[in-house]
């Protein structure tokens, strides 16, 4: 009987968590749907001839009819807006003027790169913030409290392309001990990976003060505390771990800052990633290029949401049965 | 609110960095765009207090130059996300209904699609550089945090009983809003743009390091630190110190902004600095 209604309760929760996956799936289409739609008019944006811009004032007037046809700029707007639709979903991005091949392959060359550098950073935030969250938390009003707080805010402050050129004069020009700039070691990654996690590092560092402090306010702190473990046993396994609720989300919201930091940070390190790259597009003026990148960006950041908001409801089953 | 240290030390930053903006011509030792190729990439001296950059140009001059572009840019974007977004806010949160849906699902959802400041960015790269550019820019996505604020406070006022009242006695609808909730929404709002400035400082800034904000000649801390970054070996000096004086100005305006919350409402106040 137990065991039949124990299983029931289980399909009924499974039903549930599915429930919300699916809409939160569906919240997710319109949004992207949405940002499809508003790269495309970006490039309507240009003041002028976008043809002329990309090709220079020296082209002649074939080779602009002729990259216009390509462009497909010399239709109605809204045919333009069905065919970039179309070549979309078959995962055409269009093709890069600068380097005179598909989008979606250059893309997909600097991608990983990205990954790689913003999973770094987000570590390194990590390894930062929760033991200096959970120390600030412990030590509340006392100066170990106060200087971390203070460190915290002027890691706020301090903006990555400041911290980017500053790290490099101390540890690559002043002490020679990483790399200034490059790809491919894991010295190479280490400034970068700090600078784009740094202000990341001071923000979850408050908040895992704050929610730590209100774990340990709980009765189920005063309980592991009674029946005998260790402070250090109390602080991480039970405080910390139901206080990493709201940093998890804080984490899904602050990865699109990351994301967007990306940019300076590839660009202070020469990171062959596809901030670098819109950069250089950007430049270049190779719009094509560019709209493929603000896709890629803004498309993984609500990819990234949705994981978040999908992570959240592992971590936390109340969610899911609201 | 003045009993604070910080707040103190954070006031006087602001009130030099402002005095800047507005004196620059009176305060700059020298001409922020004239050239002097001999005596370029100089360390800090008596002739120059904080150098000259690659163009030989007095870097002190440039940064007292470069407040003014910070201010004008942040009290700009300031101004106008604040205007539209208390605007729409009010709108959203008073009238409720299909005006609300539209712009609290639609609008601001599909915004908010965009992370951080690539959304200024994008624009940017399309429409080109500029100020004003970079104001309709950095707006365009700043506006969203106001709308929102001044919507849910709107909403949290609108229930009270005083206004339930004052409805009740008949007060007009726009009387009603401007009078008696409007009150209500202005000191959040206040921390909200403190705070504000610096993000738009900030965002004006990373949008000129990028080469995408202010163009040059025209001095901006953001452009100064991205010159200045070819010479991070034989001149540190341009790196330092516009680096310190964003810093400064963005500490400053998040203190001022803690600062403001405490004083507006001590139910909120904050231990952890």
């Amino acid at each position: 009987m137990v065991r039949s209604i124990c299983k029931f309760r289980m399909k009924a929760f499974s039903i549930a968590a599915a429930r919300y996956v699916v809409n939160r799936l569906l919240y997710a289409l319109p949004v992207v749907f949405l940002v499809i739609s508003l790269v495309f008019f970006l490039i309507h944006l240009v003041p002028g001839d976008p043809v002329e811009q990309m090709l220079g004032e020296r082209a002649g007037a074939a080779d602009i009819a002729r990259m216009r046809h390509e462009l497909g700029l010399d239709q109605p707007l809204l045919a333009q807006y069905a065919t970039y639709l179309r070549k979309l979903a078959r995962g055409d991005l269009g093709h890069s003027v600068r380097f005179n091949s598909p989008v979606a392959g250059i893309i997909l060359t600097r991608y990983p790169a990205t990954i790689l550098l913003t999973l770094a950073a987000l570590l390194v935030a990590l390894l930062l913030s929760i033991p200096a969250g959970v120390q600030a938390a412990v030590h509340r009003g006392r100066w170990q409290d106060r200087l971390l707080g203070f460190l915290s805010l002027l890691g706020l402050s301090f903006p990555n392309f400041a911290l980017g050129p500053v790290l490099i004069l101390i540890f690559a020009v002043g002490f020679g001990w990483l790399p200034v700039s490059g790809y491919g070691t894991l010295a190479h990654l280490i400034l970068p990976a700090v600078t784009l996690g740094g202000a990341l590092a001071a923000i979850l560092t408050r908040m895992v003060r704050m929610s730590v402090l209100e774990e340990l306010g709980q009765d189920y702190v005063r309980t592991a505390r009674a029946k005998g473990l260790t402070e250090r046993r109390v602080l991480y396994k039970h405080a910390l771990r139901n206080g990493l609720l709201p940093v998890v989300t804080l984490v899904g919201l602050q990865l699109g800052a990351l994301l967007s930091g990306a940019m300076v940070t590839e660009t202070i390190f020469s990171w062959p990633g596809i901030g670098r790259l819109t950069l250089q597009a950007i430049n270049s003026r190779d719009y094509p290029l560019v709209q493929g990148c603000f896709l890629t960006i803004s498309v993984t950041y609500i990819l990234v949401n949705l994981l978040t908001d999908l992570l959240y409801t592992v971590v936390d089953p109340r969610i899911r049965e609201v | 609110m003045a009993r604070n240290p910080l707040t103190l030390i954070s006031l006087a930053i602001l009130g030099i960095l402002l005095l800047c903006a507005l004196a620059a011509p009176q305060l700059a030792p020298q001409d922020p765009s004239a050239q002097d190729l001999p005596g370029r990439l100089q360390a800090p001296d008596r002739a120059h207090w904080l150098g000259t950059d690659e163009l030989g140009r007095d870097v002190l001059s440039r940064m007292i130059f470069g407040a003014r572009i910070s201010f004008r840019v942040g009290i700009s974007v300031v101004a106008i996300s604040l205007l539209v977004g208390a605007l729409i806010g009010s709108l959203a949160g008073f009238y409720g209904g299909w005006l609300d849906r539209f712009f609290n699902r639609i609008v601001i959802n599909s915004l908010l699609a965009f992370p951080g400041i690539l959304l200024a960015l994008a624009v940017v790269a399309f429409l080109g550089p500029g100020i004003g550019k970079l104001v309709i820019a950095l707006s365009l996505s700043g506006w969203i945090g106001y709308a929102r604020l001044v919507r849910g406070e709107v909403l949290k006022a609108r229930e009270l009983d005083y206004v339930q009242a004052a409805r009740a006695l008949g007060v007009p609808q726009g009387r009603l809003l401007v009078v008696h909730i409007w009150p209500n929404v202005v000191p959040p709002v206040v921390v909200q743009a403190a705070i504000g400035l610096a993000a738009a400082i900030l965002a004006e800034a990373t949008l000129s390091f990028l080469g995408l904000g202010v163009p040059p000649p025209t001095p901006s801390w953001g452009g100064m630190l991205n010159d200045g970054r070819g010479h991070i070996f034989d001149a540190p000096h341009l790196v330092v110190f516009p680096a310190l004086s964003v810093m400064l100005a963005v500490l400053a305006f998040n203190f001022l902004g803690d600062a403001l919350r405490d004083y507006l409402d001590p139910r909120l106040r904050k231990e952890f600095l």
